[in-house]
């Protein structure tokens, strides 16, 4: 039925006597996009980065590679959380590692799907995530799910974490979406922009947080 | 059929409650967008956007080729179907081979418009909405009244008692004293459960990219996420006109999407789906299909004026601004797309004859063109359409070509005014469609016709 259905649709698509469109509509232009910033772009570019996030109750933290597990440390302490988990993504076991002396006690994930959706959903109170990059100018984090890092662990917890690099910011989508990370053999099965915790307007175009993904943001931003 | 539409009008004017609840979430609405763009940006974006959607719309069907190649060589299942009943059929088929029993569903206007739920019902499947909105209106047995906000004709207090009637919440106090955080809190209790326990998925698409094989589907709540990525199989259903090119084309749409429809500057998360879980992964589906419907949108593509109805990216802001819809909310128009949009697509989908009838919902102010990010000149389609229209409504086609003809010559002209002001001084029944609610009109002691004459031979 499919082959058929197709073959049908694409012959009345082809069929069709389209109005006729100039060349700037026929042809899209593509916009050279310049991935290199000077450091006071930069500058503003992460201020507008932080300002929308907060807009969007997501907490900001800088800080280094060296204090970046105790600063999850004290957050963690800081929420009260029990059990919490940690991405096996290499870039942060990296940062977790680097001289921090600090051994952090989250909860082992199984590598099992059902095993772990039944963690993910009755166990896990807060995961840490890492963002690969970020969009400054719709304050948004870019995050991949590959081997190390399941695509549920920054979306079923309460809070959830994203840890991200300080040079891995573009001035906005149009410029990440000419990065490498949007290369065709890059990309994963899964990707999502992340800006804030999870909201609904639906009941009277009330914000309330915590629709369904997490109640709460945290974005630590290592220099 | 044709006097529904009608019927639905006057109860929905009808009702105080309602006017207001309309009144409130527009307003919230066209504030927010307003406030989301400057004027020089919304116009240089509207530009680009227009011209993204027309080269999609003149290079359609190599478009849909190349996002099929790209999706089965990512892994993803793509099927064809033609119309609503073939899509529903492949989505069950889907189901019932994997013996799914329990499905959730992400927010969707394609599986609206082909009454998905009701179809795999009948199958004995529950088909659970997960959108907050989408999920008020379907345990209250209705449809969604706008498409980006689902229960925006529901305030809080109606929404409470239909959780302590349906669900059998007991909020502790009277229903009416729940406040949103703990409705929502409500909603998130009863749909994680069914998240967790779900065999399959399904969801709508905003935009796929034809150069990548890429799904992109935008949400707040964290809904379409769990949709996709937590069962087992994921089935997405998307319109044929929803494809783009390239990652390229998707910044300046996704603006024009997010700004227009919430006033966002982004939303919460946009998701990209590639290809199934692969198999060093953790999570994920391990089926992704892809359903192509087509239901009457290559018909669109056929018609030199209405093939401009498939730019369409499903912002909601033309029924934002539009001064009936406000007036009437989107239920009276008893179809899934309700607004302007919906005037447009709706006689489109179903036939003129059995939603013709929305045409009459619009006093071509306008607003909806002016307010269309991707500048789709609805009061143009609306006008055609009517047009097209006439061709069913012999008695409205002969009206029509009789003023015609007699306002062809002044002399013809003042002779139908002369006839008409005659008649209306003699003792005949008013129409009640129009005397109901208003006085009946009565012609001018002396014509315009005659005013301007006196005037010139005064001026002589």
């Amino acid at each position: 039925m499919t082959s058929r259905s197709k073959q049908n649709i694409l012959r009345r698509l082809r069929s069709s006597p389209l109005a006729p469109i100039n060349k700037a509509e026929s042809e899209l232009v593509s916009t050279c996009i310049n991935n290199e910033v000077d450091p006071q772009e930069h500058a503003e570019n992460k201020q507008t980065f932080i300002r929308l996030l907060n807009q969007n109750q997501a907490q900001v933290i800088e800080c280094t590679g060296a204090d970046l597990a105790q600063s999850i440390h004290n957050k963690v302490i800081e929420l009260g959380v029990q059990r919490y988990a940690l991405s096996q993504h290499p870039a942060l076991q990296q940062l977790l590692t680097s001289d921090s002396g600090l051994v952090l006690n989250q909860s082992p994930l199984s590598k099992n799907w059902p095993a772990l959706k039944a963690q993910l959903f009755d166990e896990i109170e807060l995961s840490i995530c890492y963002a690969d990059a970020a969009i400054c100018a719709e304050g948004a984090l870019l995050v991949k799910a590959d081997a190390t890092q399941a695509r549920n662990l920054s979306l079923i917890p309460a809070i959830n974490c994203l840890v991200l690099k300080n040079t891995e910011v573009f001035s906005s989508l149009a410029h990440c979406v000419a990065s490498r990370h949007f290369e065709h053999e890059q990309l994963p099965s899964n990707m999502f922009f992340i800006s804030g915790p999870s909201k609904t307007a639906d009941i009277q175009q009330t914000l309330a947080y915590g629709a369904h993904g997490p109640r709460t943001l945290v974005v630590f931003l290592v220099s | 059929m044709q006097n529904e539409f009608r019927i639905h009008t006057v109860e929905a004017l009808d009702d105080p409650q309602l006017r207001q609840n309309f009144r409130g979430a527009m307003d919230f609405l066209r504030d927010k967008r307003t406030h989301a763009f400057s004027d020089t940006e919304l116009e240089s974006l509207r530009i680009e956007g227009a011209n993204i959607r027309r080269h999609v719309i003149a290079h359609l069907p190599d478009l849909l080729e190349e996002l099929e190649r790209k999706c089965l060589s990512n892994g993803i299942h793509v099927h064809w179907a033609e119309d609503g009943e073939q899509a529903c059929k492949i989505i069950s088929d889907i189901a019932r081979s994997e013996h799914v029993q329990s499905l959730v569903k992400g927010k969707s206007m394609a599986s609206e418009e082909i009454e998905l739920n009701a179809h795999l019902e009948s199958f004995g499947m529950e088909c659970l909405e997960t959108d907050m909105g989408e999920y008020i209106v379907q345990l209250d047995n209705e449809k969604p009244s706008h498409i980006i906000m689902p229960a925006i004709h529901k305030n809080k207090e109606q929404i409470a008692q239909l959780f302590a009637d349906k669900l059998k919440e007991d909020f502790g106090k009277p229903a009416a004293e729940a406040n949103v955080d703990e409705l929502i809190g409500v909603g998130r209790k009863v749909l994680r459960k069914k998240f967790q326990n779900a065999d399959m998925g399904i969801s709508g698409v905003n935009f796929a990219i034809a150069e990548t094989g890429t799904l992109c589907l935008v949400e707040n709540e964290g809904n379409g996420r769990m949709s996709t990525g937590v069962p087992n199989i994921h089935v997405a259903l998307m319109g044929i006109e929803k494809v783009i090119p390239s990652f390229r084309e998707l910044p300046p749409l996704m603006k024009l999407l997010t700004r227009s429809a919430t006033g966002q500057i982004m939303t919460t998360y946009m998701n990209m789906i590639s290809a199934p879980r692969k198999e060093n992964e953790l999570d994920g589906p391990e089926q992704v299909h892809l359903v192509l419907l087509d239901n009457k949108r290559s018909s669109m593509h056929n018609d030199k004026l209405l093939q401009e109805t498939l730019a369409c990216i499903r912002c909601g802001a033309c029924m934002n601004h539009c001064p009936v819809y406000t007036r009437i909310g989107g239920h009276a128009y008893g179809s899934t797309y309700p607004g302007p949009i919906g005037q447009v697509l709706s006689p489109q989908i179903e036939g003129l004859n059995n939603k013709g009838d929305l045409l009459d919902a619009c006093s071509l102010n306008g607003a909806c063109g002016e307010a269309c990010p991707v500048n789709i000149d609805l009061p143009l389609l609306i006008r055609d359409l009517r047009a097209k229209q006439l061709g069913q409504k012999p008695v409205q086609a002969i009206t029509w070509k009789l003023w015609r003809s007699f306002y062809r010559s002044k002399r013809t002209q003042a002779l139908l005014s002369a006839l008409l002001k005659g008649l209306s001084f003699m003792p005949f029944p008013t129409p009640s469609a129009w005397s109901k609610t208003r006085v009946f009109p009565k012609p001018a002691a002396h014509s315009f016709s005659e005013l301007a004459r006196k005037q010139d031979a005064g001026d002589k």
